[in-house]
């Protein structure tokens, strides 16, 4: 290896090693010049963008190939409903505080449409000056959170549509996004589940360590090995969750079950992607598309609870 | 304004992402459950939240439980849980009380009698339960209820506790029968179903 030649970066060692002139190869060129690879890269402002162009809020059809937008919501505590049939549920109620849609994200294919979406409320003294212009620019008031979620174009908003809790149907499935409580650098047992050792019989200082890593051969431990470390304070979803309450007075959803994340903590609502075997909608449900649109359609009750339908699990099966 | 014919089918047939076997299976439990509405409509209801009038912006939770305790007080048993009610009124460690529980909502008049000493309450709004403890043929058994669920239908408090300092009993699982051999616990355990017989 000759170092005085050698001063090309990645993909040019053959170059570099026959003694010819440094290049240096990138992805995107000057336009002034002819190489092949700057013929197929564009420039930012030669890419084409696209946007579906709403400006009225108008009710569309729903159907199976549709995703709506997800919303903001923050995390407000959990309680407990007694279903039809008497049995407890455990719920989360999560509040929509001003959840409004802010932009309409230009992406790169006209079959692929995005929405952000902002929840809360921020003093304008609190905005940085970027965001303050993004927020002024589309006539939105400063939020405290911003999101994007991915629709198809039949369900775009316009901007400053605000979302309310009747988005959501009583008894659909959601998939809930938020950061999990941060448990700080946790051992085996705790982060991955590991046995551990046992907590006698002679055991000698081992009784939470992760044991052996590996193998004789290949004689190393694999990059991603289970092992000690900082465990929580990122990102998890939980998937299908019912809607068991929807309560338009406090622009609550009640989902069942837990959420990630501590109270006040906003998370993200989106109509579950992953139903093989379920079914997003409950039957006959009317679905509310692209959003709930307040003044289309009879005056909703201030509550609704979803049905849980079936069997009632308290009296044995007939088979 | 209603909505058009076309957005009502859609509404129908909106979301099926069931191959057509499971399909059938999904109508048939849909049907069971008698009702048209894909919702319900609790009662009583509370158009506008259950808040306090000093409560400029009331806080959901709270709210939640207040609104969800107010409906589940069907018979007026919130007041057995209420420290501020009066002694007569209200349920303590110690007392003799019996319950009546419905045994599924499909058929309400079948229900199950259970008595016996108050040995806890534990008051946590809407979950509220209690523990009575009972010998039930020399077999302590102890049953712990929830006070506002639907499937509890009476509570009463059949005699009031006697020199109890304390706000659980826990103590009395290692006591003697005796203390579960007084009058109102007899009039109880005659009130329970006889046992099964034997085979």
């Amino acid at each position: 290896m000759l170092p005085c030649l050698l001063r090309s970066c990645s993909g040019s060692g053959r170059l570099a090693a026959s003694g010819a002139a440094f290049t240096r190869v990138r992805v995107l060129q000057s336009p002034l010049s002819t190489s092949a690879p700057a013929a197929k890269a564009k420039l930012p402002h030669e890419k084409i963008r696209y946007a579906p162009d709403v400006t009225e809020l108008q009710p569309g059809t729903y159907t199976p190939q549709s995703q709506r937008t997800g919303v903001i919501a923050r995390k407000k505590g959990m309680a407990a409903i007694w279903d039809e049939w008497g049995v407890r549920v455990p719920v989360t109620v999560l509040q929509l505080d001003a959840v409004q849609v802010v932009s309409v994200v230009k992406t790169s294919s006209p079959n692929h449409a995005r929405l952000q979406i902002g929840c809360g409320a921020r003093k304008e003294k609190n905005t940085t000056k970027p965001l303050m212009g993004h927020f002024k620019a589309h006539g939105v008031e400063p939020k405290a959170k911003l999101f994007e979620f991915p629709i198809t174009p039949d369900a775009a908003l316009p901007v400053g549509t605000e979302i309310t809790a009747a988005h959501f149907v009583p008894g659909q499935l959601v998939d809930v996004t938020a950061t999990s409580i941060g448990k700080g650098f946790q051992g085996v047992m705790k982060r991955w589940g590991f046995a551990g050792g046992p907590a006698s019989h002679g055991n000698s200082l081992s009784h939470r360590v992760p044991g052996s890593t590996g193998n004789i051969n290949p004689g190393r431990v694999y990059p991603g090995k289970k092992m000690p470390g900082r465990m929580g304070g990122k990102s998890a979803t939980v998937i299908r969750l019912p809607v068991v309450k929807v309560d338009t007075a406090f622009n609550c959803v009640w989902v069942k079950g837990s959420v990630p994340g501590p109270d006040e903590q906003f998370v993200k609502i989106r109509d579950s992607i992953r139903l093989v075997k379920h079914r997003l909608f409950p039957e006959g449900a009317s679905v509310p598309f692209p959003t709930y649109i307040p003044g289309q359609g009879p005056a909703l009750p201030r509550e609704l609870v979803a049905r849980t339908g079936g069997r009632d699990p308290l009296t044995p099966a007939a088979d | 304004m209603l909505r058009s014919i076309g957005q009502r089918l859609a509404g129908l047939a909106g979301g099926l992402r069931v191959p057509g076997a499971s399909m059938q299976r999904l109508q048939q439990r849909a049907a069971s459950t008698g009702g048209t509405e894909p919702y319900i409509v609790p009662q009583p209801q509370f158009a506008t939240p259950l808040a306090r009038a000093e409560e400029k912006r009331p806080n959901v939770m709270k709210v939640v439980e207040r609104e969800a305790v107010a409906r589940a007080d069907v018979d007026g048993r919130a007041k057995l849980f209420l420290r501020r009610a009066a002694p007569k009124d209200r349920m303590c460690a110690g007392d003799v009380v019996f319950v009546e529980t419905i045994n599924s909502m499909s058929d309400p008049s079948a229900t199950t009698v259970f008595g016996g000493v108050c040995i806890a309450i534990y008051r946590r709004g809407i979950d509220t339960s209690f523990i009575l403890r009972n010998l039930v043929q020399n077999v302590g058994v102890e049953m712990r209820f929830m006070a506002y669920s639907p499937l509890v239908k009476r509570i009463e408090i059949m005699q009031k506790a006697q020199r109890v300092r304390r706000a659980k009993l826990f103590y009395l699982r290692d006591r003697p029968g005796r203390a579960f051999q007084g009058k109102a616990l007899r009039k109880v355990a005659k009130s329970q179903p006889p046992p099964p017989a034997k085979s």
